[in-house]
């Protein structure tokens, strides 16, 4: 497959800082795979804003890999053709050569960090480079400046918040100046006003004459991005983002003190499944959530929304009882209960997707085969693959299918949508209230928009230590999930919620 | 001199001071002296109650075994049934004296050595390692890192297992454990080694944002904490120091050169600079 040249970037005048002519490149892993990972990529970027956009598994990661050389260099593999990246060719410069010019940031920062404070975090890139002590602070003082966390500097990494540390991230990536920054999906993790908040420190960068290149599937936060879609490995040019609409007007909106179950999509199903009563959520004895009536029935989906460090994930487990509350009562209906964890990784270690549903199945004792599941996730493709070769879309995929396999009774998904792209978001809620129609009380928690709108559910969300009736909560004949204002209206609040 | 090779040298010699010099008095010195130094200058984030807590038990307890084990002395404070073994004799204040003073000694010894972890970062101690050493040092920091999150993932993954059906049963049942967390360690490492490459680790000569500019001051307080290793040894040769409960106990001397070791610490402790920005 060949694909056009895609040019973009700068006015015009700029020389490209990034080249792809004719680049092919297959894992070496691979050799059960139909298809490369990028496929005759031809590419002319310069600076500014860059999106890289396209489905689970089209290559988005490996394409900015090649940029800093870690394809093929880390990961070996068949390269073919050339790439270039400011005027150095990839295939004949070391990783920690072109990491001069290029700065990476991954898609879970959490898993690059090597030090333990937020400004030695950031300096280890200039000492990496031989700096001078007073010019290694320099750098580090303008990262931290540019990413807009100099107040973060001798915080513990272990105290930050999933936002935080992205911006750490960036900080460190920035560190040594690079002229090309790129970014593998650096907001799959983050909420809306940490979305914006990158957002905008992106869009300086590259006013400021720097290349950037963002993996996301979160489009709407990038609007004027130029785009570059892969699809199968095959790079295509395309226009900027679509413009994010105007829908706060479509919002339901309910008075103050208003019950969670009166609000739009409350609709209370089967028998009780699950119940918080008086319950006070925490970590380590340290209350998040306080005074929590909370409780779902069979057959109803929950969609719990919040900040990053809001307790969302300590809400989940406490009530799928793997975090006793601080104060107050659990109580769960009999049943298998369905819990997915932020990271995939600690479902998946079997040899194929397949065998790790099958295990699943085994282990709780329930008939039926792997295939339902994978098919309904769109995973027959990927049965057979060892997970720890697909795409990060794609994992998350592969642990959902692990833990919704046999039909739990409670299903309690934390951030179920990360790393997806659209069409998986789309397929899962499919997944999620086929679910729930056949009895499974669904709680998701995410700062996805999109899954909360197309679930239909009830929503809450975490605000100040408290659950509130999110009446801001979009109905379902909006427009596109990307669409949606980012910046949500102010919302009633109740101290104590219960229904 | 950077500032954690300067608070390593405190340590080692305020190790030598505790444990070398018998004398409670020098021992309750060394104690404050940690202890000022864990309160003053502890890293952001540290928290101290957890170890004081742990000293309080670990004293308390050497304190009772000591005073119900020893049954020498002249005081006798009560008398255990003599069919309870080990315990069972005569209870003397003499005992609980030399539990008290072995306690401090020990208590002090654990505030010492806490002194490491709590004032300066691990990665920032192999950072402090010699120049030919700098890469593996970063390269240990790094791999440090990686403990806690390995810690982390064996909880999560026994909890993430367990409620996928997982029971378990005999030795099989810590294969379903370790396999995954051993494999989510390795991915780690490569992850790990893929952000360090990509910033450069091992582009050439690496320098460090720890050197502090005020290596004299932190020179001083090395030169300092190695003046009271030094003295603690020689009034430990000399005979210096000791004290001895028994047969009944005594006020320790309070002898200046005894004590001088420990108010050596003290002072270096106090003029070690906090940690920069």
């Amino acid at each position: 497959m060949t694909s056009d040249r895609v040019s973009g970037g700068g006015s015009g005048r700029d020389a490209p800082t990034v080249t792809f002519d004719k680049v092919t490149y297959c894992y070496p892993a691979w050799t059960d795979r139909p298809a490369p990972a990028l496929v005759d990529v031809d590419l002319d970027i310069g600076p500014g804003l860059t999106l890289v956009d396209g489905d689970s598994g089209s290559g988005k990661s490996t394409l900015l890999r090649v940029c800093n050389g870690l394809v093929p260099h880390f990961h070996g593999g068949t390269f073919r053709g050339r790439a270039l990246v400011c005027g150095l060719d990839v295939l004949a410069t070391p990783t920690r050569q072109l990491a001069r010019h290029v700065g990476f940031v991954f898609q879970e920062p959490e898993t690059s960090f090597v030090r333990g404070t937020v400004a030695r975090e950031v300096a280890f890139f200039p000492e990496n480079l031989g700096l001078p002590r007073p010019s290694i602070r320099l750098h580090v003082d303008e990262a931290l400046e540019r990413s807009g966390i100099g107040h973060l500097a001798a915080r513990r990494l272990s105290t930050l918040s999933g936002g935080e540390r992205q911006r750490v991230a960036l900080a460190a990536a920035l560190a040594a100046g690079p002229s090309v920054v790129a970014m593998d999906e650096p907001m799959s993790q983050l909420d809306e006003q940490g979305a914006r908040a990158l957002t905008a420190t992106l869009r300086a960068l590259a006013v400021a004459g720097t290349t950037v290149l963002v993996a996301e599937h979160r489009l709407a936060h990038l609007p004027d991005a130029r785009r570059v879609s892969l699809a199968s490995g095959c790079a295509s040019v395309g226009a900027a983002a679509p413009a994010i609409g105007a829908c706060a007007g479509n919002a339901a909106v309910a008075g103050r003190g208003a019950s969670l179950a009166d609000l739009p999509g409350g609709h209370r199903c089967g028998t009780p499944a699950w119940s918080l009563s008086g319950v006070t959520v925490g970590v380590a004895g340290r209350p998040l959530l306080d005074d929590v009536d909370l409780s779902g029935s069979a057959g109803e989906v929950l969609v719990v929304t919040g900040a990053n460090g809001s307790g969302k994930t300590s809400l989940l487990r406490t009530i799928a009882g793997l975090a006793p509350p601080i104060t107050g009562a659990v109580e769960r209906r009999p049943g298998r209960v369905a819990y997915l964890p932020q990271e995939p990784g600690l479902l998946l270690h079997r040899h194929s997707v397949r065998a790790e549903v099958d295990q699943t199945l085994r282990w709780s004792q329930l008939s039926g085969t792997a295939d339902e599941v994978l098919e309904v996730l769109g995973l027959q493709r990927l049965a057979e693959r060892d997970p720890r070769d697909l795409s990060g879309g794609e994992r998350q995929r592969a642990a959902l299918a692990v833990v919704l396999a046999g039909r739990p009774a409670l299903a309690l998904l934390d951030e179920p949508t990360r790393g997806m792209d659209t069409a998986a978001r789309l397929a899962l809620s499919a997944v999620l209230r086929q679910l729930a129609g056949a009895g499974t009380a669904v709680v998701a928690a995410t700062h996805d928009l999109g899954l909360a709108r197309e679930l239909q559910g009830r929503v809450v969300r975490i605000e100040d230590g408290v659950l509130v009736p999110d009446v801001d909560r979009p109905s379902p004949d909006l427009p596109s999930p990307d669409r949606l204002p980012p910046d949500p209206s102010p919302r009633a609040a109740t101290t104590k919620s219960a229904w | 001199m950077t500032r954690p090779a300067a608070v390593a040298v405190w340590v080692v010699a305020a190790l030598a001071v505790a444990l070398l010099d018998a004398d409670p008095a020098s021992r309750v010195l060394v104690l404050a002296g940690a202890w000022a130094l864990l309160w003053r200058r502890r890293a952001a984030g540290r928290r101290l109650r957890p170890l004081a807590l742990g000293l309080f038990v670990v004293g308390l307890v050497t304190v009772a075994l000591n005073g119900m084990l020893s049954h020498t002395g002249a005081t006798v404070v009560g008398i255990l049934p003599s069919w309870l073994p080990l315990v069972g004799g005569a209870v003397t204040a003499e005992g609980f004296a030399d539990g008290t003073s072995i306690a401090l000694g020990l208590v002090a010894a654990i505030s010492v050595t806490a002194v490491l972890s709590v004032v300066v970062e691990p990665t920032d101690l192999v950072d402090a390692l010699p120049r030919p050493f700098h890469h593996a040092g970063a390269a240990l920091g790094a791999a440090l890192n990686l403990v806690p999150a390995t810690a982390a993932s064996f909880v999560a993954v026994r909890e993430a297992q367990r409620l996928r059906g997982w029971r378990p049963r005999g030795t099989r049942a810590l294969v379903d454990l370790a396999v995954p967390v051993l494999l989510g360690a390795i991915d780690r490492s490569v992850q790990l080694a893929e952000a360090m490459e990509s910033r450069a680790f091992g582009a050439g000569r690496r320098t460090t944002m720890a050197a502090d500019e005020r290596s004299a001051l932190l020179a001083a307080v090395a030169a300092l904490a190695l003046l009271a290793g030094a003295l603690a040894v020689a009034v430990s040769a000399a005979g210096q120091g000791s004290w001895y409960p028994y047969p009944v106990p005594t006020v320790p001397s309070l002898a200046p050169l005894a004590l001088a070791p420990a108010l050596l610490l003290g002072l270096a402790g106090a003029i070690l600079p906090a940690e920069p920005r």
